[in-house]
């Protein structure tokens, strides 16, 4: 599962990559792309 | 995985200590449990988080392996955008995993700062209205039954954002040795004691193995004349006459003609050897026996001698610890920290012994170190004890030393389980090599020459830059190991590692100047102190290939003003490797040199796009066994600048 974490307006998953769009200006901004694998066990 | 950042998520037993770190009475012993330093790591019990940047990282990639259910993820991107690099980043939640692509990097509330983790203060990015951000990434998922097949999928996907990789052709071997020659003959070579020192300046300028002592001298010998051939001998006089009892020797030495141990613990432990040194030595003592004998020249009793009771040494400590430790005492033989692939060259040098003066106790122990090594570091993803000021911090030198040592054994004894191995060390040797080209900032050195990053090789975890060069090795196992298997990636790992290092050589056509900061400026944390930039002598190498700003952000791209082990490399891959190899049969050919080169069906095109005249050499594969010293079997021929030359394959005399 791909999450993608961002105040911009528009995010679009795509095969390769991750586009985000901002429709508004936003200051000091981290887009975080996650990468989510379940059920993993610890070790 | 974080590739040459972190293994196994780093999760080992961790302290905080001044640089060069030193073990403690009550960390040392034969069982120690593995000790690194203060990097960036998870806990112990793999709770916590890390958050790198890409240049952090030899490949912009975080890898998973579960060992449970035999899956493995590997998630790759690029160096960065328009605000700089990316953050990689990995925590867990529960039973998830989550490996995170931040734009731009986010290491908050901690960053790697030499040699601590220190409070961090990475700031996001502004974007106005309109802005577009494209964040590029490849995801695999994928069935591994170990950690080697985890491994196999990283290698074979390493290159695959298809980032800039290419390497410009800059400087032949030829004009790059006659550099390297005058400027070893001039500032490394001390008369008075009779070495070629691994270090420039008077004082305890020698160090056995690791960074060159006793391994430029073998390039000299082989690539020189007759005064670097009769300094080599004076060299290995020097080396042979501080043999001990026991049949090591000291670490270093000076040009007042004391020595000296790596470390001591004062009333405690003296006399400390870092085993790889005299691991190295073993096996490159053989490479100045067999270079001596190619050139017809008589080998002294005492080399041959002290060789064996070096080998001798190496049975010994196998016999009586089952292991070869990390650091032992070089008067007594005794391990003092174990636990370690320190001397994972030893098998190769132990082979070759075996091959050079027949004696099976030495083909013997080469296999079972060798499979000591294999079981306790290649299987579980990493290997550790190749430098000796990182305490066990996981490094790429025991890795390549590994892969000498799995190709010398599958060479000698032609079992295809060291070949399976061989293969695996070599897939986790790729984690370390830079895949493509770092975009440094226009302000540094190595941004102002754009200097090419691919087939750079990191050194370890703690240490962050890449370098230029295997410390110290050409590489040439990786060729052997294309023989082997025919698997023309190791054949391009190789090519990018060889035609890597003269890139970061000063010289007048590309005079190098140091960073403006002072000598050990990273470890007053003081960023605002400034020193005067200085040239670095033609010829010198730096091992700096700053990706990372471990040393500060001012450090990226740029060098000290040293004379480092690359150079070594630099010589030992003029010495062992062609400039170009050629394999018709398989329709592969490599240069090695900075040589366009091209095969086209049964003749292959040469180009010299230098701006000097090169005499080369090629190897043309026919399936014979290669001896351990080859240049016999090179061709040679003349390219001027500029110039093409066609060969057909019936002109080419096979090996």
């Amino acid at each position: 599962m791909i999450n993608v974490k961002t105040r911009a307006s528009e995010v679009r998953i795509n095969e390769g990559s991750v586009q985000v769009l901002f429709q508004e200006e936003v200051f000091n901004e981290i887009i975080t792309v996650e990468f989510i694998f379940d059920n993993i066990p610890e070790g | 995985m974080f590739p040459a950042c972190a293994y196994n998520g780093n999760r080992f037993r961790s302290v905080k200590r001044d640089y060069p770190p030193c073990f403690t009475q009550e960390e040392i012993g034969i069982d120690a449990q593995t000790l690194i330093t203060d990097v960036v790591r998870l806990n112990e019990d793999g709770s916590g988080k890390i958050a790198v940047t890409t240049g952090d990282v030899s490949v912009p990639c975080v890898g998973v392996y579960d060992s449970i259910n035999k899956k493995g993820y590997l998630v790759l991107t690029v160096q960065g955008d328009k605000n700089g690099n990316y953050g990689l980043g990995y925590h867990r939640e529960d039973k998830r995993c989550i490996i995170s692509i931040t734009a731009p990097k986010m290491r908050n509330p901690k960053k790697y700062r030499w040699p601590f983790m220190v409070e961090c203060n990475d700031q996001g990015a502004d974007y106005k209205k309109g802005d577009c951000v494209e964040i590029p990434f490849q995801l695999f998922e994928f069935d591994a039954s170990d950690m080697n097949a985890f491994y196999a999928v990283f290698f074979d996907h390493r290159k695959c954002m298809q980032m800039d990789c290419a390497l410009a052709e800059e400087i032949p071997f030829e004009t790059a040795y006659k550099i390297e020659e005058k400027k070893q003959n001039e500032m490394k070579w001390y008369e008075n004691v009779g070495y070629y020192s691994p270090a420039v300046g008077e004082g305890m300028n020698w160090e056995l193995g690791w960074i060159g002592g006793g391994m430029s001298s073998a390039a000299l010998m082989g690539l020189g004349g007759e005064l670097e051939y009769s300094r080599a001998i004076k060299t290995l006089d020097y080396i042979f006459n501080s043999q001990t009892e026991c049949g090591l020797f000291p670490a270093k030495g000076g040009t007042n003609h004391e020595t000296a141990g790596d470390f001591y613990l004062k009333g405690v432990r003296e006399n400390w050897l870092l085993i790889r040194r005299t691991a190295d030595l073993l096996l490159y003592a053989l490479k100045h026996f067999y270079i001596m004998e190619s050139k017809q020249e008589e080998i002294d009793k005492k080399y041959i001698d002290g060789t064996k009771k070096l080998a001798d040494a190496f049975v010994a400590l196998w016999e009586k610890y089952g292991q070869f430790g990390q650091f032992v005492d070089y008067k007594t033989g005794e391990i003092i920290v174990g636990n370690s692939a320190s001397a994972g060259i030893a098998p190769a040098g132990l082979s070759e012994a075996y091959r050079y003066f027949q004696e099976e106790k030495y083909l013997s122990v080469a296999e079972e170190s060798a499979q000591y090594f294999y079981d306790h570091f290649i299987m579980k993803g990493y290997t550790t004890g190749g430098p000796g000021e990182i305490l066990q911090c996981v490094d790429s030198e025991s890795a390549f030393g590994l892969l000498e040592s799995f190709v010398t054994l599958y060479d000698i004894t032609k079992n295809s389980k060291r070949l399976e191995y061989a293969k695996h060390a070599a897939y986790q040797c790729s984690s370390w090599v830079v895949p493509y080209n770092y975009h440094f900032p226009a302000y540094s050195e190595f941004g102002k020459w754009n200097v090419p990053t691919t087939g750079t090789v990191f050194a370890n975890i703690q240490n962050k830059h890449s370098a230029p060069g295997i410390c110290t090795l050409s590489g040439n196992s990786l060729l052997k190991l294309y023989r082997f298997t025919k698997d023309s990636r190791f054949l391009e790992l190789l090519g990018d590692i060889a035609r890597a290092i003269s890139k970061c050589m000063s010289r007048a056509d590309k005079p190098i100047y140091s960073w403006d900061v002072p000598k050990d400026a990273s470890l007053l944390r003081d960023d605002t102190i400034t020193a005067e930039r200085e040239l670095l002598p033609f010829g010198f190498i730096c091992e700096r290939v700053n990706m990372s700003d471990w040393e500060s952000e001012r450090c990226i791209g740029g060098v000290f003003n040293g004379s480092c082990w690359s150079e070594v490399s630099l010589l030992m891959t003029i010495l062992e490797l062609p400039s170009i190899y050629v394999d018709f049969e398989n329709k592969n050919i490599c240069a090695f040199d900075d040589i366009s080169a091209e095969l086209d069906g049964e003749k292959i095109i040469l180009k010299n796009n230098t701006p000097y005249d090169a005499h080369i050499s090629i190897l043309v594969e026919n399936e014979k066994e290669l001896p351990m010293y080859y240049r016999k079997n090179f061709q040679n021929y003349f390219i001027q600048s500029g110039e093409s030359l066609s060969l057909c394959k019936d002109q080419l005399k096979s090996i």
